[in-house]
Order: C-alpha cells, then structure tokens, then sequence
C-alpha cells in the first residue's frame, strides 16, 4: 500500500504539478507573461461556460415540467460514459506502453500492480475533473430543483465521484487486452485503430439505440398507460429503465431518491464493487499487461525490416520532406494518429449513424426536406463555418513543433528556410483537412439526395462549400502553426501530452470559436444589405485576406522565434 | 572559419557563458573543454542557433548567425550531446531527409551514405525505425547524417559518447579526414585522451569563462608547467 500511495504521489506530482507551476511562473518571465494570456482565454471563456450552465438548468425545467427529471440525469450519466470511452482509451495507451516512467518503475523493487494502478488513478484524476466540468452541473442543478435532502446530496456526490472508475476499469481491461491480442500480429498499429474505432463507433450506436428505447412509447395500450402513469408519478422511472442497461445507473437512483439506509446501502456497495473492479484489473494488469509489456519492448529493439536492395532517393523539395517526415510520424505513433487522423473518418462515420438512426418518418423528413430547402444557402454557409472551424480543431497544426519534443534540435539547427518550413509543416494538416471536407461534403450531398432533395443543385453548392471552407481554413492553420511556434511543449514524458495535455490546443479551439463568432456577426450585418452571392463573395475576399496577413506574420516571425523556442 | 566575440548568456541571475572570444581556424580541429555546468553546451547552441546569447557575435564562415541565419546554418552540421532522432522514420529516411535539405543530388548522395555507412558498419541496420536503435546507433545516424554533407564546420557536442572503442577510431580518422579538405572540426569533449591525441588546439571553459586558449605546447607555457592535458586541466579547473 505504501509503494502504491508513493508511486501514485510521484506520479501525480509529475503529471499536475502545481508547485512546478508556481516555481516557473515566479522564476520565468516569458512562462508569466504567456500564463497571464492563458488566464484570461479561461477568463473569457468564463461567460461561455456559464451560458452552457443556463441552457443545462433551461434543459431541466423543462424536462422537470414534462415529467423527464430523471431523464436528464441519465443523459449525464451517458455523457460521463462516452467522455470517459472518447478520451481514455488512448490515454490507457500512452500512459502503460509509451510512457518512460513505466520503463524506470520496471526495474524497482516495487511490486508492478501497484505502480501500475498508481497510474491508472493518475488518469482517473484527469477523467474526474473533465467530469468535474461537464457532468457534475447535472448532478448539482437535478439536486437543486428536485430539492433532494442533505444526506442524498452526500451520496450522490460520493456516487458522482466513483462514476467514471468502473467504465475506466472496463476501457483499461479491453485496452490491454487489445493491445495483447494484436502484438502477434504484423500492422498491429493499423489493426489497434481499427479495432477502437469500431469499438468506439458500436459503443455510441449502442448508447444512442439505448436512448433511443428509453424514449419510445411502447404500442401495447396497456404498457403506454402504464408508460403515461410512471412518467407522472415515479420521479426516478428512466433512472430505473435505463438501469436494465447500465446497472450502475441503480446507485445513482437510490443516492438521490432512496431513504437514507437505502441511500447509505447503496453507496457502500458501489464504493465495495469499484473495489472489486480495482482488483480485477490489477490482476489484469500484473498478469497480461506485464506480458504485452515486455513482448512489446522486445519487438520494438528487435523490429529489422529486410535490407532494400533497389536504391531510393530523397524527395528533393525540403518542404515536402518535411512534410513527409510529419505524415508518417503521425501516421505511425498510435496516440497521434487517433487524435489527429482518426477523426477523419470517425466524424463521418458518426454522421452516417446519426443520420440514419434520426430519420424519423415519411412526415418529417418531408418537413425536414422543405426546411432545408427554404434555407439552403445559410444551410450550406454554416456547414462550410464547421469545416473551416475543423480545421483549427484538428490539433495537428497547432502541434506542429511540440509534437517534435526532443528531436526539435533537427529542425531548428538545419538551413531550412522559413517558407519551406511553413509550407512542409502546413501540408499535413491541410491534406488532412481536404480529405475530411471531400468525406464530409459526400455524406451530406448523399444524404439529402436520400432524403429527395435534388442531388445536381446539392453538387454546386457542396463545390462552393468545400473552396469556400478551404480558403477559410488556411488562416486558422497559420495561426495554428504561429500558437505552436511561440509556445511550443517541447518537453514531454510520452507522446500523450503534445496534444493532449498541451494548452496550444486549447488556445487553438479558442481562436476556432472567436473566428466562428465573428464570421457568424459579419453575415448577420451583411445579410440585411446583400444578396447570398455578394456575401459568399466577401466571405473569401475576407478570408484570403486574414491568409495572406496570418501567412507574413508567421513568415517575419520564424527565423528568430526558432532561435528562442526552447 | 568560425569567430566568436565577446558571447554571454544569462540563466537568470547565473552568467552561463561570460564574454567569451575565440577562433576556430580553417582546416583546424578545436577542442572545446570543460567540467559539467561550465557553459560548453551552451556556447554550442548559441552557435548553431538553439539558445539566442544576451550579448555577442558568432560569425560561421563570414555569416553572422543572428542576422544572417539561413547562410550560417547551411555553413556547418551540428550533432548535439543527446542524439534524440526522430524515432517513426528508418535511418535510410532520416539520411534522405537531410541530403534534401542540404539539396545533395541523388547520384552523389548515394555514395557518400553508402561510404559513411560502410565506415560506421551501420549498413545492416539502416532500413530499420530509429526507435529500435541503441543510443551508440543514434549517435552513428546522425554523425552519418552530418558528414554526408560535408560542411564547412562540423560542430559536435560529445561525440565520442556511447560508441564503441572501434566506432570512435573511426570518427577520429573521419575528422582529420574532413579537415584535410580544409574544413574545420568544434567539439567539445570530456574525453581528455581525445582532445590530446586529435585537437589542433583547445579551448577551457570554466565557469562560464575561457581560463586557457592555443595548442598544448602554448597551454603548457602559459602555466609553465611541461604536463599532459588531464594535469593541466585539472589544476586549471580547480582553482
């Protein structure tokens, strides 16, 4: 137990390190003047953030007066589960196989389930406050308007707090397992990607059906008057239906509803099974984790590709040989590859499922149909803002440098000019961007053209999207790439953290969404004195203007700001 | 070849490198001595372009590397203290990569990795990820990588460190070699037995401060002592 609460402080320490922070904000100039910076993105986002608490609270009264509070608590559970399957599959990964501590705990006398669990709660830290964030506001605002007693309030917020240990229990134990299986065999990066993606993808559309049945009136008159009657008189009916599905939604339902033995009952059980399930991974662990562990070193100092016997040559262009550098680095560390390649048919995958699960019957998709075609072009302008906005959320710009971590050396001591550096490290994120919107552009042309809209009329519009979003992403990308350059995170423990843990994403997302407002603002003023396609036409005077003025910035900006980046 | 004048830098109250001047000559192979934290590293990146210095001039063949950066980094090849590669691309790739950059043609670029590569007896394992090297492979890659080539200054921190005894013959007579040709060498080094057999002259650094400069024959009369380098450094350094 000691070794663990060491470890686990150790860790801890290392990865939320504020005393770190305080030392470098009091030690280091240019560290203060960017954290100020950050501070006051947080600042501004603030009011954004207290918006989304208002249309949460909005959300529940009116789900409260339609009889559906119970509802919404299960949406903050499902919400809890897909946080924790989208963000910590991936950490699981780096933070077991790709990380040096693991190499340096390996050799101590420390016995291996207990730094290994000392890990796992480091990432359950992390799931926590994203919780703490995002799901917690439903808990507090279901317990403020439900007027829930005191004792209630303490076990649905002890409840809330082992929330995410079971389904990351469950993650860590396909993950490793996972990663065991596809060690034999030869692609296993690809097969690794595919298998997430495909677990990934079954898991949302299972969540989706599932809600999908919560919602639907059964067509036994019978059972819709027993329907009819629940929904008015249990407080905690869909928490009950959706407990068949998810059984941990059980506790929750008494945390906020039992009386205080039922309450305090099923909280020891809950707080006794998240035990349960604590040891059965580190059995997992000690067991199949150390195997793979090993097997995986092993194939890493061992892997020998046969000797080439045709000669090869460079590519000739440095900015494509940079470029080329960044593609297979991307495409060849898994963490990477997820956080940045993935997406591009994750998203569109998810956009097929939605799609097809939401189509409704022949009357609504008539009314769908006529509403769309009623506003076509701020239809196919808002879908050209969230292309272009994609651009700047995919992180491979805004990581460019960081990414490089100790390599970074290369780079920076080579005769590289700045316009090939820019335009090799551009390449990428833009080719990324162009594959996604082509996929993008596709699903939706085909899915209205399913849904009887007229497909040739769709063609044009979806060509002027996709130049439009194009021209519009090439500013979001340099500024990307200037974020990086000024503040790059250079020093990482595993390749996680680059675009994970790396606040040049955020600040990134940030920018996306002040871009989006502002293109949002400019079409409200426009739209009151022009027609679409003078607008449409200001719309890319505008944007390959900001390209042209982001691309000199970074441009005057490269040479030096590489002499001062570390 | 390269001219360093007057150089500081500061790590908040501590002088890392304190006024430092000297030269490295053409067709000479400099030493650049030190204990640990004496400020070796840090004239290093200061000269090809890592750190920025507070005060100073560093001129490379004639190019002031603050002011003329992209001609004074196309003047020499840099091979830092910790070889860290980039891990996802095979050495063949990382060779490729850096022939581009230096715009070496394909026929010619051919030959001189395939020579190095035979030198280093690295050609077996060339086509595989860097991720699988040991550090001694590493460090071979990107020695290859800069003597490919064939700048005017090759710039080297520590190079002799994780090779085995025959790999570090050979970079020696790789030096002199690339010296013969009227280039020049600046590494620093803790390998006193090295510096002694190989520089044509040394420089100690010290606490930021250069205490002695000139061949070993101008050392030993500065101090007018007639003492093997290991003597002279270690009274120099513990004064």
């Amino acid at each position: 137990m000691t070794d663990f609460l060491t470890t686990f402080r150790f860790l801890l320490k290392q990865n939320l390190s504020f005393h770190y922070f305080f030392n470098r904000l009091k030690n280091d100039k240019k560290y203060r003047n960017m954290s100020i910076i950050i501070i006051l993105v947080f600042l501004f986002c603030i009011p954004s953030y207290a918006v989304f608490i208002g249309l949460f609270r909005e959300l529940f009264i009116s789900f409260q007066t339609a009889h559906l509070g119970s509802l919404y608590l299960v949406m903050a559970i499902i919400l809890s589960v897909f946080l924790i399957i989208f963000f910590s599959f991936f950490q699981i990964i780096s933070y077991f196989y790709f990380s040096d501590d693991v190499k340096i705990l390996t050799p101590m006398p420390i016995k291996p389930s207990h730094y290994l669990l000392s890990k796992f709660f480091v990432i359950y830290i992390w799931e926590l406050l994203i919780s703490m964030f995002t799901v917690l506001p439903f808990f507090i605002i279901y317990a403020v308007y439900e007027n829930i007693y005191f004792y209630q309030w303490i076990m649905m917020i002890i409840s809330f707090v082992l929330l995410p240990i079971i389904p990351l229990v469950v993650i860590a134990i396909i993950t490793v397992v996972l990663m065991s299986l596809t060690n034999i065999f030869k692609s296993k990066d690809a097969l690794r990607m595919a298998s997430y993606i495909l677990l990934f993808v079954s898991l949302v559309f299972f969540q989706y059906k599932i809600y999908d049945v919560l919602l639907t009136m059964p067509e036994d008159p019978e059972k819709q008057l027993e329907f009819g009657q629940n929904l008015v008189n249990n407080s905690t009916f869909f928490l009950e239906k959706f407990s068949a599905y998810y059984p941990i939604t059980k506790f929750i339902e008494f945390a906020v509803s039992g009386s205080f033995f039922e309450s305090l009952l099923s909280t020891s059980i809950f707080i006794l099974l998240c035990i349960g399930f604590v040891y059965l991974l580190s059995i997992v662990l000690q067991s199949i984790f150390m195997k793979s562990y090993l097997k995986e070193q092993n194939n890493r100092t061992t892997k020998k590709k046969k000797i080439r016997t045709n000669k090869k040559t460079g590519v000739g262009n440095v900015g494509l040989s940079i470029a080329k550098i960044d593609f297979l680095t991307l495409l060849r560390v898994p963490i990477y590859a997820f956080n940045t390649l993935s997406v591009v048919i994750l998203i569109p995958v998810l956009l097929i499922v939605f799609s097809n699960l939401m189509s409704g019957g022949n009357g609504e998709i008539e009314e769908l149909l006529n509403l769309y075609k009623n506003n076509r072009d701020i239809f196919w302008l808002s879908v050209a803002l969230i292309l272009t906005i994609f651009s700047i959320m995919n992180p491979i710009a805004s990581t460019t440098f960081s990414r490089e971590g100790k390599t970074n050396w290369i780079m920076r001591s080579l005769p590289i000019s700045a316009k090939d550096h820019i335009w090799g490290r551009l390449l990428t994120p833009l080719i990324t961007q162009v594959v996604f919107m082509i996929v993008m552009l596709i699903i939706i042309i085909f899915t209205l053209a399913q849904k009887g809209s007229n497909i040739s009329t769709d063609i044009v519009y979806g060509i002027i999207t996709f130049l439009l979003a194009f021209i519009s992403s090439l500013p979001l990308l340099f500024i990307s790439i200037i974020i990086d350059l000024k503040r790059p995170m250079l020093k990482w423990e595993n390749p996680q953290q680059p675009v994970k843990q790396n606040m040049n994403v955020l600040i990134a997302i940030v920018v996306g969404i002040i871009y989006g407002t502002l293109m949002y603002l400019l079409y409200t003023l426009l739209k009151q004195f022009l027609e679409i396609d003078l607008i449409i036409i200001i719309f890319f005077i505008v944007n390959i203007s900001l390209a042209y003025f982001a691309y000199n910035i970074l441009y005057s900006k490269f040479e030096k700001s590489l002499v001062v980046m570390d | 070849m390269l001219k360093i004048n007057n150089l500081s830098k500061s790590y908040g109250l501590k002088k890392a490198v304190n006024k430092i001047s000297f030269e490295v000559n053409q067709g000479e192979i400099f030493g650049f001595l030190g204990p640990n934290g004496a400020g070796k590293t840090t004239t290093i990146k200061m000269i090809v372009g890592l750190l920025k210095p507070d005060e100073g001039k560093i001129l490379i063949n004639g190019f002031d590397n603050q002011i003329n950066i992209l001609d004074a980094k196309g003047q020499f090849c840099y091979v830092p203290d910790n070889p860290e590669v980039f891990e996802k691309i095979t050495g063949y790739d990382y060779l490729q990569f850096i022939c581009d950059v230096f715009k070496i043609p394909n026929k010619e670029r051919e030959e001189r990795i395939n020579y190095y590569l035979e030198k280093l007896l690295l050609k077996n394992d060339i086509n595989s990820y860097i991720s699988g090297y040991s550090h001694g492979m590493k460090q071979k890659i990107v020695l290859i990588g800069s003597l490919i080539v064939n700048p005017k200054i090759l710039i080297f921190d520590e190079p002799m460190v994780g090779l085995d005894p025959k790999a570090q013959h050979t970079v020696k007579e790789l030096l002199a070699q690339h010296c013969s040709k009227g280039n020049s060498v600046f590494f620093s080094t803790h390998v006193l037995e090295v510096a002694e057999k190989v520089c044509d002259r040394v420089a100690i650094i010290n606490n930021g401060e250069i205490i002695a400069l000139g061949t070993l024959d101008e050392i030993r009369k500065s101090i007018g002592k007639d003492e093997s380098l290991e003597n002279i450094f270690l009274e120099l350094t513990e004064k």
